[in-house]
């Protein structure tokens, strides 16, 4: 088992050669960014920037495989907006590239992204069914590659709204269809971290369903809905505040979504142990009732603790976009009830000791609570928030 | 002391303090939270009781459903939560503070051997040599260490993260301070004003001056968030609370100039942005302040912020030509309007109401992708939406477009209509002469109106008919053109249709409909025919352009039968004047709710991730000379968490003093 304390002492520990060059590399990656476009940027973003570069730099330090990952997904975003440049910079010439066309275009490689969570999840079931070490292992490695193209998707798709018309340029975290993707390549990292850390591979399916899910949702808005056009900004939206204030908002959504995943073999391992089927194969296959409550608990304060500074960057963003800093908009009133939700989640939790069925259960309710939140009041409610209107 | 601990123990104090009393009012607030969202807050009374009923909405407005987030029940639950929480800290405050400051370092040796993180060894060195060697190794690991030394034995307590119950201090102040910001800024005051009768919404829309006084609010007010719109080139010196089924205009205590509002919008027709140039007056200044105000960057000028919000029509000048459908004459009838404006006409036909609503400078619709100017979107232009409402208080909606509009190369003078919000709009496409203008059209409809035209054009045309038979035949169905012309001006193809379907048998109808139509067209081409020989526009045959026209004036002039009031109205000129939308507020809470804030992002990580832990180490001498030490560990959750740390300290000590016995425990 692991724990947070020696997580944080061992991002203090004197870094490695390697972790020097880490270091380095976001350094010079900074300062190149900043070369680059620091002529368009206003103070605020400057330090969302540098903020970025220090927050990823100690995330590499912390967690040595977003080195790999960030490193790998540069190189595609930088292929993706160097084979535009190749082509004169226009966006409709996507179609000319085999390149752009069936892999680094935003479209496509989020189309990547959408078939090998898909993938991942089908080959984790696979290798809990089978108890295949193996296979478990290219679930992981899927899911990474999605993760990895996800990312890469959202990357050039940020240069792509450039490319469309320079009017309608901003960070693709603005609609509907693009903190889906978000919230899929979310949660699909927050899940490796917690397999690395907890050493077990058998809830990969479970975390991935969801994501899944998302995946269908992406789909059906692709497909069903052309949403998945770059649209420009309103107004209210053109605000450094998008830039931390929606993500800080989906790494809550995400690992929300996360234990209320980890609660179904929670309860169904509960269910085997409690009925006495002390031979039933699973129980071997799925990790510990303890481990996965550690995972649940750690998940959920881990989103509480972003989804509290989330709430409150929003906050801050309205009283400057909207004249308040609270205006009991349905947005803003079912964040706060998801918030009281995992509140008490955590207090029952933390002073009662509570675990078991009974949380695991409430963990999975959760998920409808933070679902309304994300979704539902965009389908039923209207109000300040309806930037995301289905 | 002891008053205090008795308090502590009050059960009063107990039960407000208690997790599940506190658990249980989040819920109500949840609960209370969410019918706010799925009852639509703070609208016009009527349209609650248009949805609930009188019943219902008596019901619910008893229970403040309307307003809920000010409910005198909803702040109840607030305060209740509050005086809870209050509690809560104040009973274990103590003892959280005693647990943080406290090393526990009066542990006997069988309570330290007995702890689940336990271990005992000898060693050869001597007490002070361990106590030094301990001490080095345990302030390394990063424990606070206190020394307690009694007779031989020394006892070495040790703890770290303590600040682990800051964070409970910290999330739960946090929480009371945030409320008490946001009470602040709250219109809890007006509404114990209002029931002590100091203040009373007005419900009516009026001028400033014949509003009721008791809605005045003076401009020492500490708190408030409101709204104005002001018209280009006007002043405000007040704003506009919402407060319950009403508003209250709350008195300012400067003036905001609107000097020139400026909307962007991008291809797609969408707004892109759009700001304000204003002019702030204050007395107090030496000179007024200039500022441009956009979303998302509001002026700042005392404790009052200044906010974009929106933006609207500032009444518009616009003159207006009302075409008569229904007259034999062609001569419209000029009339000047404003928006916002509401304007009467008297016709013939009856006393109309025109209420002028909105004029929009830009129509932006999508093009399909095929489209063959290669562009995506086209702007039709502006527009005027207003209502026309007869003396029974009927309306008809309309949309007129200011300019005229080109379709497949021919130009149409364009109105949408419709007679309830819930259809959608019906377009009506006046086709255009030469000179772009509506005097063809109105021309020929005139004479489609006036039966005497007819007539004598069928007159005519009997005359030039040589064939006596055939003359027959004419005479006989004149009667019947005419009717039929008539039932077309009147009611549509919709109308001949419903003759139809009324008289003839279902098989027959289609073959009928069609004979008809035949005849229909015959007696208004000749109406056409004869117009354009009047005005000798016609070579020997005519032009295709002038039979498309036919066949367009035709296809409106069928529409006019449900365009509603015979009137038609075009816009000839619009000076366009916006009104920029602006928010004011004055909020001495919100930087009480910020530091609230960071307290509770400080504390939520100091609860989630400093470990309270503590350590013992015991040195105490051995009965054959060696010195014995007991080490034990405790983690405030969970003992499972501290293992690693616990072996990693067993290990450096007992290689630091090369141990000579050993002995586990758990």
């Amino acid at each position: 088992m692991h724990n947070y304390a020696s997580t944080s002492e061992m991002s203090l520990a004197p870094t490695s050669r390697k972790g020097m060059l880490w270091i380095i590399g976001i350094f010079m990656l900074t300062l190149a960014t900043w070369s680059q476009y620091g002529s368009i940027m206003d103070n605020f973003e400057l330090g969302i920037l540098v903020g970025s570069g220090i927050g990823l730099a100690a995330l590499g330090l912390a967690w040595k495989s977003v080195q790999t990952l960030f490193t790998i997904v540069l190189l595609m975003t930088i292929a993706g907006i160097a084979s535009y440049a190749g082509l004169g910079d226009v966006y409709a010439n996507a179609e000319k590239s085999f390149f752009l066309k069936f892999l680094l275009s935003s479209q496509s490689a989020i189309m990547w992204m959408n078939v090998l969570f898909v993938l991942a999840m089908a080959t984790y079931f696979f290798a809990l069914w089978r108890s295949s070490e193996f296979s478990a292992k290219v679930a992981t490695g899927l899911t990474w590659s999605g993760v990895a193209f996800g990312l890469t998707g959202l990357g050039v798709r940020w240069r792509e709204s450039y490319l469309i018309n320079p009017d309608y340029g901003h960070i693709p975290v603005s609609n509907l269809y693009e903190v889906f993707v978000l919230f899929a390549i979310i949660t699909a990292v927050l899940y490796l971290y917690y397999e690395q850390k907890s050493r077990t591979r058998a809830l990969g399916g479970f975390v991935l369903a969801v994501i899944s899910a998302a995946v269908m949702f992406i789909l059906w808005y692709t497909f069903g809905r052309d949403a998945n056009a770059i649209q420009p900004l309103v107004p209210a939206l053109k605000s450094y505040w998008m830039k931390i204030h929606v993500p800080a908002n989906f790494v809550g959504y995400g690992t929300f979504a996360l234990a209320a995943m980890i609660a179904i073999p929670y309860l169904w391992r509960n269910k085997l142990e409690t009925s006495g089927k002390t031979d039933s194969p699973w129980l071997q296959r799925l990790p510990s009732l303890a481990v996965m409550d550690d995972i649940m608990y750690k998940a959920i304060a881990l989103g509480f603790a972003f989804f509290t500074i989330a709430t409150i960057l929003g906050a801050m963003w309205a009283a400057e976009a909207w004249g308040g800093y609270w205006s009991w908009d349905p947005k803003e009133t079912w964040a706060l009830i998801v918030w009281l939700n995992y509140a008490a989640w955590l207090h029952f939790k933390m002073s009662k000791g509570w675990q078991g069925a009974a949380m695991a259960w409430w963990a999975l309710i959760g998920l409808v609570v933070t679902t309304f939140a994300f979704l539902g009041v965009n389908m039923f409610l209207s109000g300040l928030h309806s930037y995301g209107t289905l | 002391m002891e008053n205090k601990a008795r308090l502590r123990h009050n059960p009063i104090i107990v039960f407000l303090g208690s997790m599940n009393l506190a658990i249980a009012l989040l819920v109500m607030l949840a609960i209370a939270s969410v019918i706010g969202t799925v009852l639509k807050q703070n609208e016009a009374y009527a349209s609650y009781v248009i949805k609930f009923g009188p019943f219902w909405f008596e019901v619910f407005r008893n229970l403040e459903l309307y307003d809920v987030y000010s409910a005198i029940w909803f702040l109840s639950v607030l305060a209740f939560l509050l005086a809870s929480i209050s509690a809560c800290v104040w009973r274990n405050g103590g003892h959280f503070v005693r647990d943080m400051v406290n090393f526990q370092e009066h542990q006997h040796a069988t309570q330290l051997t007995k702890a689940t993180l336990s271990t005992q060894w000898h060693t050869t060195k001597s007490i002070s040599e361990t106590q030094t060697i301990a001490a080095q190794t345990l302030t390394q690991a990063g424990f606070k260490l206190k020394t307690n030394t009694k007779e031989h034995q020394i006892l070495l307590a040790g703890k770290k993260g303590s600040l682990h119950r800051m964070g409970y201090f910290f999330t739960h102040i946090a929480i009371i301070v945030i409320c008490l910001g946001a009470l602040l800024d709250s219109n809890l005051k007006f509404k114990f004003r209002e029931w002590a009768g100091y203040v009373e919404p007005e419900t009516r829309s009026l001028a400033l001056k014949d509003v009721n006084p008791k809605a005045n609010i003076s401009a020492d007010n500490f708190a408030f968030r409101g709204s104005v719109n002001i018209p280009e080139g006007k002043r405000a010196d007040v704003v506009f609370l919402t407060f319950k089924d009403g508003y209250l205009v709350q008195k300012l205590p400067f003036q905001v100039q609107v000097i020139d509002f400026r909307v962007e919008h991008y291809d797609t027709g969408m707004p892109k942005s759009f700001e304000s140039d204003i002019l702030l007056i204050d007395d107090a200044l030496p000179e007024p302040i200039k500022a441009t105000l956009s979303v998302n960057k509001p002026l700042i000028y005392k404790d009052y912020a200044i906010y974009q919000s929106s933006f609207g029509d500032g009444g518009s000048q616009l003159t207006l030509n009302a075409w008569p459908l229904l007259a034999q004459t062609t001569t419209p009838t000029t009339l000047n309007g404003e928006i916002h404006l509401p304007l009467s006409v008297n016709t013939p036909a009856g006393d109309y109401k025109i209420e002028l609503d909105d004029y929009k400078t830009n129509n932006v619709i999508p093009l399909p992708d095929n489209d063959p100017s290669g562009r995506k979107h086209k702007n039709l232009g502006p527009s005027v939406q207003f209502k026309v409402r007869d003396s029974a208080g009927q309306a008809v909606e309309y949309e007129n477009y200011v300019t005229a509009i080109d379709r497949n190369g021919h130009w149409y003078q364009v109105s949408k209509y419709r007679h309830s919000m819930a259809e959608p709009f019906e377009f009506l496409m006046i086709p255009l002469d030469d000179a772009l203008s509506m005097k063809s059209f109105m021309n020929f409809l005139a004479k489609v109106n006036d039966r005497q035209a007819l007539n004598a054009v069928l007159d005519a045309s009997i005359a030039q008919e040589t064939d006596t038979a055939k003359r027959e035949e004419l005479m006989t169905q004149k009667k019947f053109m005419q009717q039929l012309v008539n039932l077309f001006r009147m009611r549509g193809f919709e109308g001949i249709q419903g003759y139809i379907e009324q008289a003839v048998a279902p098989e027959k109808r289609e073959q009928m409909m069609q004979q008809y139509v035949e005849i229909l067209t015959v007696a208004l081409q000749g109406i056409y025919i004869s117009e354009l020989e009047k005005q000798q526009k016609i070579q020997q045959e005519i032009s295709e352009d002038q039979r498309r026209f036919f066949a367009d004036s035709i296809e409106a002039i069928s529409q006019l039968a449900n365009y509603g009031p015979p009137m038609l109205f075009e816009v000839t000129r619009v000076e366009s004047r916006e009104s920029s939308g602006l928010q004011i507020t004055k909020s001495p809470g919100k930087n009480v709710v910020y530091l609230g804030s960071f307290l509770l992002v400080l504390g939520v990580f100091l609860l989630f991730y400093v470990r309270p832990q503590r350590i013992w180490c015991m040195i105490l001498p051995a009965q054959d000379g060696h010195t014995e030490i007991i080490l034990a560990g405790k983690d405030a959750k969970n003992d499972a968490m501290m293992q690693p740390l616990f072996s990693t300290i067993t290990q450096q000590l007992q290689s630091a003093t090369s141990p000579v016995e050993e002995h586990h425990h758990a």
